[in-house]
């Protein structure tokens, strides 16, 4: 996959948007912003899954156990990133 | 009475038979004209509320779960429902079938798919999530 198809923060903004219980609106999320956590977005266990799933379906990359939940979810870049390296893109 | 599939009491239990076909789940429950629910739910008309029928559906996803995957074990709990539409209404005597897909499940929560029909006629659809641990439990 080259660098123009990989995966971009406003596609993970979006995907946000739609998967999760965002107190904030997503376009103000930062790169860097933990996703969970007082001091991020304060998602949950349940947004979670749902971003997996969302994931995997948008972008054909399978999170596959809680130890890689917890690598990929940290924040968006963090996100952008793990998928980036699964499809073999450039971050 | 139906047979004690889940741990729910006499009143709440909406599943007569589950079976696994293929790594997809069938729940199957025909409400008896004797249901709590019909009373009131209308008077004169009686119709299964659509709470129930998510309830049927919750029911049979967490056989399924329970099924394909004990060593979580433990209580199952509705954690989240999202898109459900509810296409028909069912009045007694309805046979209703639940099919249940694990969409994914990941420690203590599993996303499924669920589709209710009667005799091959959809009824309701949409997806649960369950959750082996209550909201806000450590």
């Amino acid at each position: 996959m080259d660098a123009a198809k990989s995966v971009t923060i406003d596609q993970l903004r979006e995907l946000l948007a739609e998967n999760a219980m965002l107190k904030t609106d997503a376009s103000v999320i930062m790169e860097d912003t933990p996703l969970f956590g007082p001091e991020g977005l304060g998602l949950d266990s349940i947004d979670a899954l749902q971003i997996i799933i969302a994931v995997e379906k948008k972008f054909g990359v399978a999170i596959g156990d809680a130890s890689a939940a917890k690598d990929a979810l940290q924040s968006l870049g963090v996100l952008r990133d793990w998928i980036n390296r699964r499809l073999g893109a450039s971050a | 009475m139906n047979a004690a599939l889940t741990p729910h009491g006499p009143g709440f239990r909406f599943l007569d038979s589950f079976e696994l076909v293929e790594g997809k789940g069938v729940g199957r429950w025909t409400p008896s004209e004797d249901c709590w629910f019909f009373k009131d739910h209308f008077p004169g008309k009686p119709l299964v509320p659509a709470v129930i029928l998510l309830e049927f559906a919750a029911q049979a996803a967490g056989v399924h779960w329970m099924s394909t995957e004990p060593q979580g074990g433990g209580e199952v709990f509705v954690a989240s429902v999202d898109a459900f539409r509810v296409m028909a209404s069912v009045p007694p005597r309805t046979p209703l079938a639940a099919g249940v897909e694990c969409v994914k499940s990941l420690g203590p929560l599993a996303q499924f798919e669920v589709g209710i029909s009667t005799e091959g006629r959809p009824v309701a659809r949409g997806r649960i999530m369950l959750s082996r641990r209550l909201a806000g439990e450590a």
